[in-house]
């Protein structure tokens, strides 16, 4: 066994978790909303997509070589990340909540018992989930994909199943720049793809999807350690037991190195919480539909199954807020903007499945 | 999703055993009894939309119609079901004021959950990986002797039994099959031109379904660029020396590799 190939992967699970958190700690100092480490991580991972998607798409349709997007998004990676620490750093800081009541009260034994126990549970999770081997044609078309990218150099112009160069470039999947993000450090740590979706796609979304968990349960359950302790064992155990081949839970046990993995258990529970938030704190609307402006903006970037799942809990959460609250047609307007970006996606895949838009591989 | 014909067989499909659909169930109600006020008129309105704006069959049909039925299901996915029965439950157990009652719960709860359980639980979910590749050994092995075997700088076409497709191009991208997935699937050839029958003859020719003649394997063989053969070790040997041009370079303990040598570019 490679020990210092799984260093250097587990390195950029961390590396990929601090520039989320460094991009979310600025994007909240800009929305100017309260939040903590774990709201921060989501939002920088959506924050970090909506920019890859910019730079890669163009750089798809053009079909320029796939090291082109490599080094300018390093470049970007680099800046942008420069500039997050300069407004984190900067007058006001980080926006850190009000004093939270868990923080004045000491841990009982109990608590400490089940945090253990929940710790324990979520490492054995953890385990048992980077021990599946599952691999059907999509997964075989995801990381044909990266491989492609890698010993050819192209993005999307190579079938991802056969290896077949294709004679126009197939919408269902170049509109989402997912998988070429995480050939990225496959290609910069020359190693094969299929360890970056293994040992990268697949912890790295375990941990944000654990993470979108804890926020939803917080919103319900409060603060209390015991709660979220019981809760995050219940989450890992129904997402063990309970599988058929539809479920968000599914996806998480085997098939999380997929993007509809991401989408199941991290974009659409995203956006759940955020309209949760919404409910329960009104005075931050602004900042919320901002929040989910950037999980709109970035989710088809990540999964192409969010293309009209995502608008469709929008409109229901939006028509929701719609009622509820006044200032209608703010909301109206705010609901419209965050379907937007999946609507013209979901247009412009339209028109390709009916031969109006195609773009030729050259 | 199979036979499927409306709503309602999609999720009664999508839950599996009925015991999580009741589970899931329970934990919405436990969970609208809990809130007040604004949160219950939202927790019914989005119950509401839900079924109005999406889970219903006008939006099956429409989904259909311009998508498939089979992704469908997807829209369940708006609903955090895993995260809202893991919610409720805790809150169920939480909410007591006896712990006694609370650890009672809490047994409880696994005990309904190892009784719903629809894994199907076996020792291959636990077992260590073949390999660190996480394919089998025989794909790994095989693999390795054509990349070792292959001269060429192009893409090696190879035409192999459906399980080793997926493995090879998940293994290394140099790998093009000759047999491409949606002749597997028994749909029309992957490749554009007119060639359906050139994959299906060496598709058939794998699977002993049918023997080409020397000359159909030869125009399947130059028309697919085809560089290699992987057989099952039962199926007629010496055919591929003797009538198709075909080397023999390695024996694994099910499979042959077999070169074609009929394409100079290897």
């Amino acid at each position: 066994m490679d020990v210092s190939l799984y260093l250097k992967l587990a390195l950029s699970v961390a590396l990929y978790l601090v520039v989320f958190g460094i991009w979310g700690a600025a994007a909240n100092r800009f929305l100017k909303r309260e939040t903590d480490i774990v709201e921060e991580i989501m939002i920088g991972f959506f924050l970090y997509f909506c920019f890859f998607q910019v730079i890669a798409i163009p750089l798809i349709i053009l079909q320029y070589a796939f090291r082109m997007l490599v080094f300018i998004w390093i470049a970007v990676t680099a800046v942008v990340t420069g500039i997050a620490l300069l407004i984190i750093s900067g007058p006001g800081g980080r926006r850190r909540p009000a004093e939270r009541g868990r923080h004045r009260k000491r841990w009982k034994a109990s608590e400490v018992l089940l945090v253990i126990a929940a710790a324990v549970v979520a490492v054995s999770a953890f385990v048992l989930v980077l021990r599946q081997e599952y691999y059907g044609w999509d997964t075989g078309y995801y990381i044909g994909l990266m491989n492609e990218a890698v010993s050819t150099d192209t993005m999307y112009v190579i079938d991802g199943n056969s290896g077949i160069y294709q004679t126009e470039l197939n919408f269902r999947y170049c509109l989402s720049s997912f998988y070429l993000q995480f050939t990225i450090p496959a290609r910069l740590m020359n190693i094969r793809p299929l360890f970056a979706a293994f040992y990268i796609i697949r912890p790295l979304g375990f941990i944000l999807a654990l993470l979108t968990a804890v926020l939803i349960g917080r919103v319900v359950l409060g603060e209390s350690r015991s709660s979220l302790a019981v809760f995050v064992i219940l989450y890992f155990l129904i997402n063990i037991l309970w599988l058929t081949s539809y479920t968000s839970s599914e996806f998480w046990l085997k098939r999380l190195y997929e993007a509809k993995g991401y989408c199941s258990n991290i974009i659409l529970p995203m956006a759940f919480y955020i309209f949760l938030d919404m409910y329960r704190k009104p005075s931050e609307r602004d900042a919320l539909w901002g929040e989910l402006f950037i999980v709109a903006f970035s989710s088809v970037a990540i999964s192409m199954s969010s293309l009209i799942t995502l608008p469709a809990l929008i409109g229901i959460g939006g028509l929701v807020v719609f009622i509820l609250f006044k200032d209608r047609i703010y909301t109206l307007a705010n609901m419209l903007i965050c379907m937007a970006p999946n609507i013209i996606y979901a247009v412009i895949f339209y028109l390709n499945t009916i031969h109006i838009v195609q773009v030729p591989v050259k | 999703m199979p036979d499927t014909q409306n709503v309602i067989d999609v999720i009664l499909t999508f839950f599996g055993n009925p015991g999580w659909l009741a589970l899931f169930g329970a934990s919405g109600v436990y969970l609208f009894f809990r809130c007040h006020g604004k949160k219950r008129i939202a927790f019914c309105l989005t119950i509401i939309f839900l079924f109005v704006f999406a889970l219903n069959d006008l939006v099956y049909e429409k989904v259909g119609e311009l998508l498939a039925y089979d992704v469908f299901y997807r829209f369940i996915w708006i609903v955090p079901a895993v995260i809202l029965m893991a919610v409720g439950i805790t809150a169920l157990i939480t909410d007591r004021k006896n712990k006694g009652l609370s650890i009672l719960l809490f047994g409880f709860t696994l005990w309904v959950f190892i009784l719903f359980e629809n894994t199907g639980m076996h020792t291959d979910m636990f077992r260590e990986p073949a390999n660190e590749y996480r394919l089998t050994d025989a794909a790994v092995e095989l693999a390795d002797v054509i990349l070792e075997d292959y001269r060429g700088s192009g893409k090696i076409s190879v035409a192999m039994p459906s399980q080793f497709v997926i493995q090879f191009r998940i293994y290394d991208g140099r790998f093009e099959t000759a047999i491409t997935r949606w002749a597997y699937l028994g749909g029309k050839s992957g490749y554009h031109g007119g060639t359906k029958d050139y994959e299906h003859v060496l598709m058939d020719l794998i699977y002993d379904n049918h023997r080409p003649t020397a000359e159909e394997f030869e125009q399947a063989a130059k028309g697919l660029g085809l560089d290699y053969i992987i057989s099952y070790n039962w199926n007629m040997d010496e055919w591929y020396t003797e009538m198709y041009n075909c080397r023999d370079i390695y024996r694994a303990k099910n499979y042959t590799v077999y070169k074609y040598e009929g394409n100079d570019a290897s």
